[in-house]
């Protein structure tokens, strides 16, 4: 049989993308460093994690679906679901702290359908979060009723700028990479979630309960969504039905970004977390170098496709 | 009958495995061949080269008086030939009428001319006395008719040279007869046909000459008329006994588990038989008998349509894999990357997988975990830089043992081993039959399924075979040999029905 695998140099670099992704970022930050030194000040450092926050909540919860072979369209849509119930519900008096807290287990329970409905029924998880993307949409629809929702009542906790000397979103933020983190790493869930995405049919031969496990996952990853929604409620300061909109797919980018493999079965939390610290100090970067939005949009999308062709260097075993 | 087809000294090699080796072969036009011999005595080697999947190592391909050191799928069609594998290949959605005449539709210009390729799709089936609706959505039609559809379009593309890889595998009597006359049509035509079966009858019917293939060599050819079934097995068994494994000593002791009546669809029919303690129990039969299936339903990883079984008298009820393992019973795939690795993932993690799973612990005890997988790398002699290596990055032997450590940390009483030593050299099969042969003398009961006959009858102290999903013949003692066993499972044995 013939050898298609290639090897070269290019290959093995690539090959650990989490070292790939610390060079390019130190190398990144010096080069910007050096042509405006406010890029290193600490405003713009906390700038650039606060810009951050939301995209990595939500690219944390894609990354864990994404780990189990699953893959979620709906985040983007559960995000302003449970920011407009959350909004609706403290305005309609009810105390933040529970508002907020119902917010998060509806966000949760809609998780749990996807995962039921993707387990159960074998179907490609882009068709049912396709669906349920509308569904979530919707309803954000129906409580909004197409309108902005501004607080009428006076809140605290969502406009608490500080927790523990972080601004409250980047604590948000670290809270769930570290969480999710050791998650990973020291249940037995997630190494169930590994085996799931890394091989299914092994998995289930192995004695994993496959519909549980799943279920679980979407519901993990729904409670993950629905605190990134806390997270752009607190930066907006209002909710919309459209608000969650550009998350899903920029979700996406930062795992891929992030060595997380579509396939599933491959990537960390760590990576995905470089990833997205790469796309935002390249957006910040710009910014303060003054390239226009539109260009900015146009490098964002080619480091999207780059990311995924370098990363799938190492795995060629078929001639194209 | 001029020859369209001449192999001369093809060898190929898989590795240091030498899986063709000196082969010549000729086909005439307008003649059946039949090709028979054992799994893995390099048959479908063979056809992946000839379908131009493969290139050999060395040695020609003559066709039509050209010669060609390998070809590719596209010369391969160049040339007219063409292949029809043991799976369809075809497009399920489409009609049986659409699937016949994929590339050969009739047209208008640019257009499908519809109407009248259903007016020579009907005088087709006509003519060639079939069954078939050609406008019948080719999913609603039986393997057996899918197979016939299959046939059909070789033969409206008038191949010269046609290649069936055990066409009749799982068909009943009827359809086998069916397609049998179809493709003696088809040979009237003037193709030269390569036909590989399992069943003698089959070649009894339909051969104008047989080759016997055994390990890679061909063995011997025959002219219709010029054999029996005593020569034809001969020649494909005939072998030097192994004598790198040995026999164990060991007593049988009690039943541990019996299966009652276990059916599925199709594929298992009405299956019983026990399982004692310290036992090896081979599984015989062709591929497609229906053992891996029947191997799935005992573990519960796929649902049975009949059946009960029996773990130590007590009736017990196994609706998936982890209940399977709760019992005791593990299940090693034949197919271990599809089936049993959980990829990207280490050693360490493919060895703890079932084991953490079965136990409800919410945190993982990531120092046990190091521990015993250090313990079953050493005890297994698993080949690997450390436990924290990624299983891809070993060899099939030794993510077999990897597979294996993993069911002896659950601590397993029944193994069932499908295709144990499957793509394994040779020194890594040795370490696999002496890891099966401890864990009999422990008094673990063994099923193993295999198709390499010498290794099933040095390892088991009873072998059953399968045929067609069924069981169709035990063997003890001294009965367990090739002849006896190879006569059950391809049909030459008249008192099997």
């Amino acid at each position: 049989m013939i050898e298609l695998r290639r090897s070269n140099t290019a290959q093995g670099l690539f090959r650990n993308q989490i070292t790939f992704l610390i060079i390019i970022i130190v190398v990144l930050s010096i080069i910007v460093a050096l042509v405006n030194d406010r890029f290193l000040s600490v405003q713009n450092i906390t700038n650039l994690f606060k810009q951050i926050s939301v995209t990595g909540i939500s690219s944390i919860a894609m990354a864990l679906v994404l780990i189990s072979g699953g893959f979620d369209l709906s985040v983007g849509s559960l995000i302003s679901l449970v920011a407009c119930i959350i909004a609706t519900l403290i305005n309609k008096g009810i105390p933040e702290s529970s508002a907020i807290l119902i917010g998060i287990i509806a966000g949760a329970l809609c998780g749990t359908l996807n995962g039921f409905v993707i387990a159960k029924s074998r179907c490609a998880p882009v068709i049912i979060t396709l669906g349920t993307m509308g569904v979530f949409k919707g309803f954000a629809l129906l409580i909004a009723g197409g309108n902005i929702i501004n607080f009428k009542v006076p809140v605290s906790i969502l406009t608490k700028t500080e927790v523990l000397g972080f601004p409250t979103i980047v604590f948000i933020y670290l809270f769930v990479v570290v969480f999710v983190f050791l998650f990973l790493k020291l249940t037995v869930f997630g190494k169930r979630i590994y085996a799931i995405g890394g091989n299914e049919e092994a998995a289930y031969l192995a004695g994993i309960n496959i519909a549980v496990s799943k279920t679980l996952i979407y519901t993990v990853a729904g409670l993950i969504v629905s605190l990134a929604a806390v997270a752009l409620l607190m930066r907006l300061g209002s909710a919309s039905a459209v608000m969650g909109d550009a998350y899903t797919l920029n979700a996406v980018a930062s795992a891929v970004i992030g060595g997380i493999a579509i396939s599933g079965g491959k990537g960390s939390v760590g990576g995905c977390f470089l990833g997205i610290l790469l796309l935002g100090i390249i957006s910040n970067a710009m910014n303060i170098l003054g390239v226009t939005a539109f260009l900015q949009q146009v490098i964002l999308g080619l480091i999207v496709v780059i990311a995924a062709v370098v990363s799938q260097l190492g795995n060629r075993d078929r001639s194209v | 009958m001029a020859t369209i087809l001449k192999l001369v000294g093809l060898t190929k090699d898989f590795g240091s495995v030498r899986a063709l080796s000196n082969v010549s072969f000729e086909l005439e036009s307008g003649e059946i061949h039949c090709l028979v011999g054992e799994n893995g005595a390099g048959k479908s080697t063979l056809i992946k080269i000839l379908s131009g999947a493969i290139a050999p190592t060395g040695g020609a391909i003559h066709i039509h008086g050209e010669i060609f050191k390998s070809l590719t799928p596209a010369l391969a069609r160049k040339l007219e030939t063409e292949t029809i594998y043991q799976e369809n290949i075809i497009c399920p959605d489409m009609t049986a009428m659409e699937n016949i005449y994929l590339g050969t539709e009739y047209r208008n210009g640019i257009f499908y001319d519809k109407k009248r390729t259903i007016v020579e799709a009907k005088k087709l089936i006509d003519t060639m006395e079939v069954d078939i609706e050609p406008l019948e959505i080719l999913r609603n039609l039986s393997p057996a008719q899918q197979k016939v559809v299959q046939v059909l379009k070789a033969f409206v593309k008038k191949a010269k040279i046609l290649i069936l890889d055990e066409p009749t595998a799982s068909f009943s009597m009827n359809e086998i007869e069916t397609l049998l006359n179809i493709i003696k049509k088809v040979k009237l035509q003037g193709t030269g046909i390569i036909f590989i079966s399992h069943h003698l009858d089959e070649v009894f019917k339909i051969a104008d000459r047989v080759t016997v293939l055994k390990d890679g060599e061909i063995i011997s050819t025959h002219k219709k008329g010029k054999y029996t079934s005593d020569i034809l097995i001969s020649d494909m068994t005939g072998r030097e006994p192994s004598t790198f494994f040995k026999k164990r000593h060991h007593q049988a002791g009690e039943i541990v588990m019996e299966v009652k009546n276990f059916s599925r669809k199709n594929v298992v029919r009405n299956v019983s038989f026990n399982l004692k303690r310290g036992e090896v129990l081979g599984f015989a039969g062709m591929v497609g008998s229906g053992r891996s299936e029947l191997a799935r339903l005992i573990f519960g990883a796929d649902k049975k349509t009949a059946g009960v079984l029996f773990m130590n008298d007590k009736e017990i009820n196994i609706k998936n894999p982890h209940a399977a393992i709760k019992h005791g019973i593990c299940f090693l795939p034949e197919d271990r990357k599809r089936d049993a690795n959980v990829n990207y993932q280490s050693v360490a993690d493919n060895i703890v997988i079932s084991y953490i799973n079965s136990i409800s612990a919410l945190f993982r005890n990531i120092r046990f975990e190091k521990k015993e997988s250090k313990k079953y790398i050493d005890l297994l002699k698993i080949k690997t830089p450390s436990e924290s290596n990624s299983i891809n990055n070993l060899s099939g032997g030794n993510q077999q043992k990897v597979i294996m450590a993993r069911w002896f940390l659950v601590n397993s009483q029944v193994f069932i081993f499908d295709e144990p030593t499957r793509g394994i050299d040779v020194g890594s099969k040795e370490e696999i039959y002496r890891l099966i042969n401890e864990l009999a003398e422990q008094g673990k009961s063994i099923i193993m399924i295999s198709s390499e006959l010498p290794e099933l009858i040095a390892m088991s102290d009873r072998v059953l075979i399968m045929k067609n999903g069924t069981l169709v013949g035990e063997v003890t003692g001294s009965d367990i040999n090739e002849e006896t066993i190879l006569s059950y499972s391809i049909g030459a044995n008249k008192l099997v029905s």
